[in-house]
């Protein structure tokens, strides 16, 4: 019988390998030239852009992780808000679920002329457009989250004589958390793309989605590539939190 | 006086009856080993005690709130998020007895020697898990005890230990356990009930 060898862990040396390779994959993608323009800039070039605009990226990127920020947690309590209705609702008028996922279907970015003219063109109209890209995930997350079947648990109270409320707040909370992360994942990486898109589209005084077009207009692709890594950053770091958010909800529900 | 009853229940299934005519009487300060091959029924009738499962016919008088139970899955009827103190207190606060944590406390240190109250339920081994199961049901305030194979996990060193506890915590509750374990029936129970195929036979521990 052959035996099983243990997997080797991870090797800093792979990773390192594993870099300079997408460095050369990028360099080499940077020497393509479309109408006479390349697609991207070298890493080399990206770098010296950088120099140059580090004084107002770094504000830039902040402003567009504050619109994130401040829209996904209107998005988030708005959902949590109209998600806990629905699902007292839900069981009477089937049809709130469909009527919901309609709802998410629309792409937030369509709401932005809505925002617009309600809002005026303002941070208020930017911030409700992010905010409405999250809302309707999170809504469905808590409908899930409610009406997931009863557990063990749920039962353990009903034989202790538990009230209707005392056994929802024993359980509820915590039983909803693993799922409720989910869709908060599902919204924060909505919240980055529909503020940054917004940006693009409505303009914004500062802003990643601000840069990228005001890069585009002067054809400054050095800047352009450094705008899109700073937004994949944001992303990156806004998901790498996330991920640990919900790994220590795994911990706790077992 | 009794504490629970169950006269002539039937438990329809969904291709076989679970229950047929099945009766039990626990009287305050019984001891009764609930016996029977898997299948037969026996976590059905337990169900219906409780008022988990309905009758489909016959007369069900349940014991009144605040029943001590272990049941089969004892894993994942803990909080896991909560600590042990809180999970063994569980009844008792539910209850809104004062002395929820006195009691609780008492019972970890004697069932959970050596394990932190203040730990994470979610952190025990099964072992502990089942232990601490078993201490929440001695914790309750209700005058019977379901145990439905209260033992399963625990190692075999700890097994009289916690036999003796349960014994003696018992106090004038009456305890329906369900086991296979000869010697759980020898220690604890003075008659037993055999479920053979839904239908319960009395008979002498």
């Amino acid at each position: 019988m052959s035996e099983r060898r243990p997997r080797s862990g991870p090797s800093v040396g792979a990773s390192l390998l594993a870099l300079v390779g997408t460095i050369g994959a990028w360099w080499a993608v940077a020497q393509i030239h479309v109408a006479g323009r390349p697609l991207v800039a070298t890493p080399a070039a990206t770098m010296g852009a950088l120099s140059g605009a580090a004084p107002t990226l770094g504000g830039d990127l902040a402003a567009t992780a504050a619109r994130s920020g401040v829209g996904l947690a209107a998005g988030i309590v708005a959902g949590l808000v109209i998600g806990a209705l629905a699902a007292i609702l839900v069981h009477r008028a089937p049809v709130i679920e469909g009527l919901l996922d309609l709802a998410r279907s629309v792409p937030p970015v369509l709401i932005l002329p809505v925002c617009l003219l309600a809002f005026g063109y303002n941070e208020m109209a930017r911030v409700a457009t992010v905010a409405s890209g999250c809302v309707w995930t999170m809504s469905l997350a808590v409908i899930t989250a409610a009406s997931s079947p009863r557990s063990v648990r749920r039962e353990m109270l009903d034989v202790a004589g538990a009230a209707t409320l005392p056994a929802l707040a024993w359980t509820q909370p915590w039983e909803s958390l693993g799922i409720l992360v989910v869709g908060l994942r599902t919204c924060a990486s909505t919240a980055v793309v529909v503020a940054v898109v917004t940006e693009m589209i409505a303009g914004a005084e500062r802003g990643l989605g601000s840069r990228v077009i005001a890069a585009q207009i002067v054809g400054d692709t050095a800047g352009l590539t450094l705008d899109v890594l700073a937004a994949g950053v944001l992303g990156y770091v806004v998901n790498l939190g996330l991920r640990w958010l919900e790994r220590w909800v795994r911990r706790l529900e077992t | 006086m009794i504490v629970a009853q169950l006269d002539r229940v039937s438990v329809l299934g969904r291709d076989q009856p679970m229950l047929r005519e099945a009766s039990l009487t626990l009287h305050a300060g019984d001891r009764v080993a609930l016996l029977g091959p898997n299948g037969a029924g026996k976590s059905t009738l337990v169900r219906v005690l409780l008022a988990l499962t309905p009758a489909s016919e016959g007369t069900v008088q349940r014991a009144a709130a605040g029943v001590g139970y272990v049941p089969q899955g004892y894993a994942e009827s803990l909080f896991p998020w909560f600590s042990v103190l809180r999970n063994v207190a569980m009844p008792r606060l539910i209850a809104r007895r004062e002395d929820a944590y006195d009691i609780a406390r008492t019972l970890t240190d004697r069932i959970l020697p050596g394990i932190d109250p203040r730990r994470r339920a979610g952190r025990l081994s099964g072992g502990e898990k089942q232990a601490t199961a078993l201490a929440r049901a001695l914790a309750s305030p209700g005058d019977l005890v379901i145990a439905d194979e209260p033992f399963s996990a625990i190692a075999a060193s700890s097994r009289e230990r916690l036999r003796r506890t349960l014994r003696e915590k018992l106090g004038a509750r009456a305890l329906l356990l369900v086991t296979h374990d000869a010697s759980d029936v020898a220690d604890l129970c003075e008659r037993t009930v055999r479920i053979i195929d839904g239908r319960t036979v009395e008979g002498a521990a």
